[in-house]
């Protein structure tokens, strides 16, 4: 599920020259792939707030968040989303995300809606096996007009240029070997809405992770529960920083969760904590659960089109 | 008009019902001697037991092991079709061990990975 939330604009060329040229560098370094999140000896697991480097067949149904938002008082949010995940070849895939939001004020209505849909076309450019790197390159786009104005649909489209990565650290040597189940997955993303005038910002996330299965299968057995070993505590970190046309805080969240990797699906819960009074009040939660397409059905839509 | 939230259970709960049947990508579940330990006397054999059912001629276990060490038997299937069984040729001498496996679970989908254990002097 993409984490980008709509900022202000402005047009750093330093900053979009830099994301170009790492984007070029990955298309022209490009390498095999593997589906599920996989490379070399890591898997990434799906991240909620952030968006993994993976192109794979998968289904985040539902997320469910709840919020209290940045208005004086603030209102309670509820966003219940959904995102479908298909693999046009091994190593393109594109998705399509779609999320209804009801908004709580204080000693007012309540008002519901769909948010706009969002589609990502993303192509994976690296699977560095021995590094367990792996980097993508995408274009988000929020479709305008397609959502419901009262709970903050734009009626803007905006395109989002965005590079995925995800490195884990299995390649530090024997001694750090208690350092070796972790992983840092991110996106970096500039936002650019098609209307002239509106707000551009840039839009970055990351996801510490720490794969107990990585430690029970590679590292050390503990002799821990199997469930255990299915876990994948992490701190998701999704900024939004208004870049031109605009001017503001950086608004973001820090979100420390966990996540449990099954065979066909995974479960995630995480806090959500607004990183200033721009961002939201209080604590929120969100949790999801997260379908594995291409293990559920290996021979039909779990397969790439291509 | 079915609602939102009615439609995401029917959804989850048809997925549910669908996930019973599939299988998935093996990951190594455990192994004897255990990932990471450390032994007094040298193994005979090495066991891995995966997540899922093998398809075990398409796998592949490698040993490595220090100087003087005798290898590794080709790998055979074990006892449940989750289980890959390496047999060690003797001598197998003190030192570290590294085990290497790619296998294929029955859906065809690739893992690979790899740990290592001790044996002491």
């Amino acid at each position: 599920m993409s984490v980008f939330h709509r900022a202000a604009p402005g047009a750093l060329s330093t900053v979009a020259g830099r994301i170009a040229a790492t984007l070029l560098l990955a298309l022209i370094t490009a390498g095999p792939a593997a589906a599920h999140g996989i490379v070399g000896d890591r898997f990434f697991p799906a991240t909620i707030a952030t968006d993994d480097p993976a192109v794979s067949d998968e289904l985040s149904l539902p997320t469910i968040d709840s919020a209290q938002t940045a208005d004086d008082p603030p209102a309670r949010q509820v966003d219940i989303s959904g995102e479908y995940s298909k693999r046009l070849t091994s190593t393109l895939g594109i998705s399509f995300d779609g999320a209804w939001t009801q908004i709580d004020a204080p000693g007012g209505p309540s008002v519901s809606g769909f948010q706009n849909l969002e589609t990502t076309l993303k192509y994976q450019a690296v699977a560095d096996a021995p590094h367990e790197l792996m980097v993508s390159v995408g274009l988000v786009a929020e479709w305008g007009r397609t959502g419901d104005a009262r709970v903050g649909a734009s009626p803007t489209t905006t395109l989002t240029p965005t590079l995925y990565f995800g490195k884990g650290a299995g390649d530090l040597p024997e001694s750090l070997g208690w350092a070796r189940p972790f992983a840092l997955t991110g996106v970096i993303g500039y936002a650019v809405p098609t209307s002239a005038g509106e707000p551009r910002s840039l839009q970055t996330g990351f996801a510490v992770e720490y794969s107990m299965r990585y430690l029970s299968s590679h590292v050390r057995d503990l002799g821990l529960p199997s469930v255990v070993n299915q876990l994948t505590p992490l701190v998701e970190v999704s900024l939004a920083t208004p870049m031109a046309n605009g001017a503001g805080l950086t608004t973001g969240t820090v979100n420390p969760g966990v996540l449990w990797s099954g065979q066909h699906m995974q479960l995630g819960a995480e806090a959500i904590i607004p990183i200033n009074a721009a961002s939201g009040h209080g604590v929120g939660l969100v949790v999801q659960a997260h379908w594995f397409l291409d293990d559920l059905f290996p021979h039909s839509i779990g397969r790439p089109i291509w | 008009m079915v609602s939102p939230m009615r439609a995401l259970m029917i959804g989850f709960a048809l997925a549910l019902v669908l996930g019973r049947t599939a299988a998935a990508h093996a990951f190594l579940d455990h192994a004897e001697p255990r990932v990471g330990s450390s032994l007094a006397a040298p193994p005979a054999q090495i066991r891995l037991w995966f997540t899922q059912g093998l398809e075990p001629t398409l796998c592949v276990v490698k040993v490595d092991g220090p100087a003087g060490f005798g290898g590794a038997e080709p790998q055979a299937a074990g006892a449940d079709p989750h289980e890959l069984v390496v047999v060690l040729r003797k001598p197998v001498p003190a030192g570290r061990y590294v085990v290497h496996w790619r296998v294929v679970s029955v859906d065809s989908h690739m893992t690979q990975g790899d740990f290592s254990f001790q044996v002491r002097p």
